[in-house]
């Protein structure tokens, strides 16, 4: 019962790790940095991934996006087996069912703030009028609604941190993964970033991962995986 | 629009995207010599076919085995076929000699009127002094025989000749003529050697064997139907007659002309290969500038089919937008060029001047053009430019397919470690 009960827990999970193995070719010697990781993320569900640096947090979550091979192990995301998808798939599952953040922003500097939350839906091929009002929406989410003509270089930190938050949320993924996202902001903003992340993430049905050193962060999330660095 | 055109727009228009500016720049600085060299080429070989037919082939010319060209088959030529006008000449050679030297001269008995009533002759015979009468006993002499005989209007000029005694014998004579005008057609290949003399005259003077006349025939269209007109012309006259067309007449220059502008187009060809081959390489470096933009976009799920787009829409824009400058910046040189050539002679001739002024024992001689062309009569060959136009473009998108589909291979990894 117990095993049927696992069973479909693995079915139902968004995400699914088994027995995953990631190292680097360092010199002569291979360096370990994810050794046998078992771990299963539900819908609805936030995590928050902490652990001393150099633990594998990163390395995770390009894992997950597909961004970086795994030596072994099995990988289910989304419903993509994402050590069997080709790179074209990948690429397709990267941006309808994943929103990324990163501590650093990652606009692109040549577009305003509207045109660089219309990006993933304008790479899935979306072109009609639903594509403005839905990035004029998030943005108006975000509080930066008069900014949308703005570029990037007219952002202040926060409100670039902001945009990026929108943009990850174009699509309506069902899975955000978030690289120390507050990492490059000052007190104020970080909180007001992370409660936004938050708030639309749950507001639109989606799961969130998140990379964090901040502990108190950490423990706004429903759970916490600790990774250790292996020796 | 594809996402690929779309992201390469606006890439184009960030004022510091220096590698596609870059780009541009080589293509547009490659174009300009090549367009430069082929319309001034084309410019001068036809300026040159355009003087050999006008003034020295005609359009056809008609030879007749028996020596015969009656008033009667000038007027069956000019109703049967559609020709402009028809013009006899004998032709023959000498040689001229004077206190200054000597050289072989082509004498050329034409009509009186010929300057005046045939259009294509005047525009490109100079005749000076304007108005210079051919009678009897006169001869207008190319400006290159004039200029190595020492020769000036006005002067008595001697012309050693063949002719046949009433014995059937042939025997040398000197012929004495009055220099009334000195001639030029802006090339010197083809008029240095000429001696213009009255028709008539020229029947009593030149019977040697090595005389020859023709009919010099003119139609409307040099270029376009005159095989037809030729076979017509010769079905009508029968075998008492050839008919030969200027192409057939002018095969050894225009061959040689085709041959040497091959030669130089080659070599510009070459260059331009090398400018694409440089642009792709340079945008190379365009790839490096927007390194972040396209991690960044590798993860929102950009595939290699849009990267390799984008690649390939940036290869595009900066061939068309420098191959349109090159072509501008071409014409204008061109056009420079063209007329300025009768200037660099002018300004040469004062240069010398005032440099002899202060060192009167330098011997300068000034630029003289006229063995090249001088005045160069542009037409711009359209369709060779858009063809032009068309090969680079299309030879910059090919050799950047490589460098794109390689690029486009990039994991998002791999572009995040060059970050």
């Amino acid at each position: 019962m117990m095993e049927l009960m696992d069973t479909n827990k693995q079915k139902n999970s968004l995400l699914n790790i088994q027995q995953l193995n990631k190292s680097y070719q360092v010199g002569d010697s291979k360096q370990i940095v994810l050794k046998e990781l078992d771990f299963q993320l539900s819908q609805k569900e936030s995590v928050a991934i902490v652990g001393e640096s150099g633990s594998g947090k990163s390395t995770l979550l390009n894992l997950i996006a597909g961004l970086d091979a795994f030596d072994d192990g099995y990988l289910f995301s989304c419903g993509y087996d994402i050590g069997r998808t080709k790179d074209r798939e990948l690429a397709v599952y990267r941006n309808i069912q994943l929103g990324f953040i990163f501590q650093f922003h990652f606009l692109l500097e040549d577009f305003n703030a509207l045109e660089n939350v219309c990006m993933p839906a304008w790479l899935a091929g979306q072109r009609n009028v639903d594509v403005k009002l839905r990035a004029e929406y998030l943005l108006e989410k975000v509080g930066l609604i008069d900014k949308q003509r703005s570029f990037p270089s007219r952002l202040s930190g926060g409100e670039r941190q902001r945009v990026a938050v929108a943009r990850a949320l174009m699509n309506q993924p069902k899975l955000i993964l978030a690289d120390e996202p507050t990492g490059s902001l000052d007190a104020f903003h970080a909180q007001r970033v992370f409660e936004l992340m938050m708030e639309l993430t749950l507001q639109e049905g989606g799961s969130l991962l998140l990379v964090t050193h901040d502990l108190a962060l950490a423990n706004s999330c429903s759970r916490q995986l600790e990774l250790q660095k292996v020796q | 629009m594809k996402i690929g055109h779309l992201l390469a727009r606006r890439f184009m228009r960030n004022p510091r995207q220096k590698a596609f500016r870059s780009a541009v720049v080589v293509i547009a600085l490659s174009v300009a010599p090549l367009v430069l060299i082929t319309q001034i080429s084309h410019a001068m070989i036809q300026g040159i076919i355009e003087r050999f037919i006008e003034t020295h082939s005609y359009h056809l010319q008609v030879h007749s085995l028996f020596g015969d060209f009656s008033d009667a088959v000038k007027e069956h030529i000019q109703e049967v076929i559609d020709v402009h006008d028809t013009y006899y000449e004998i032709r023959s050679y000498g040689l001229a000699f004077s206190s200054e030297g000597r050289m072989s001269v082509q004498l050329r008995g034409i009509s009186s009127n010929l300057y005046q009533s045939d259009e294509g002759f005047h525009k490109y015979v100079s005749v000076k002094p304007e108005g210079a009468s051919l009678l009897e006993g006169e001869i207008w002499i190319g400006k290159e025989t004039a200029k190595r005989l020492g020769l000036g209007v006005g002067d008595v000029a001697r012309i050693l000749i063949t002719s046949i005694d009433e014995f059937g014998q042939h025997k040398p004579r000197i012929m004495r003529a009055v220099v009334s005008a000195i001639v030029t057609t802006g090339y010197q290949n083809l008029d240095e050697s000429w001696v213009f003399l009255d028709e008539i005259w020229a029947r009593e003077l030149l019977d040697g064997w090595q005389d020859y006349s023709f009919l010099g025939i003119k139609v409307k269209d040099p270029y376009y139907g005159l095989e037809n007109t030729r076979r017509n012309l010769q079905d009508f006259l029968g075998e008492r007659y050839i008919v030969y067309d200027w192409i057939g007449l002018n095969r050894n220059e225009i061959m040689s002309m085709n041959s040497s502008q091959g030669v130089i187009l080659f070599l510009v060809f070459v260059i331009v290969l090398v400018a694409i081959a440089n642009t792709v390489g340079v945008l190379q470096l365009f790839y490096l500038e927007q390194i972040q933009s396209i991690a960044t976009l590798s993860f929102l799920g950009m595939g290699r089919r849009e990267l390799f787009q984008l690649y390939l829409y940036m290869s595009f824009w900066a061939s068309l937008i420098g191959g349109i400058i090159g072509i501008v910046l071409g014409l204008i040189l061109t056009g420079v060029i063209a007329f300025g050539i009768p200037k660099i002679e002018q300004w040469s001739v004062v240069i010398i001047q005032w440099i002899q002024s202060y060192m009167p024992f330098l011997q300068l001689s000034a630029v003289d053009l006229s063995f090249y062309l001088s005045g160069i009569e542009l037409k711009i060959t359209w369709l060779s430019l858009l063809g032009m136009l068309i090969g680079i473009v299309m030879g910059t998108v090919l050799f950047s397919l490589i460098p794109a589909w390689r690029t486009s291979r990039l994991k998002p990894m791999q572009i995040l470690r060059k970050i």
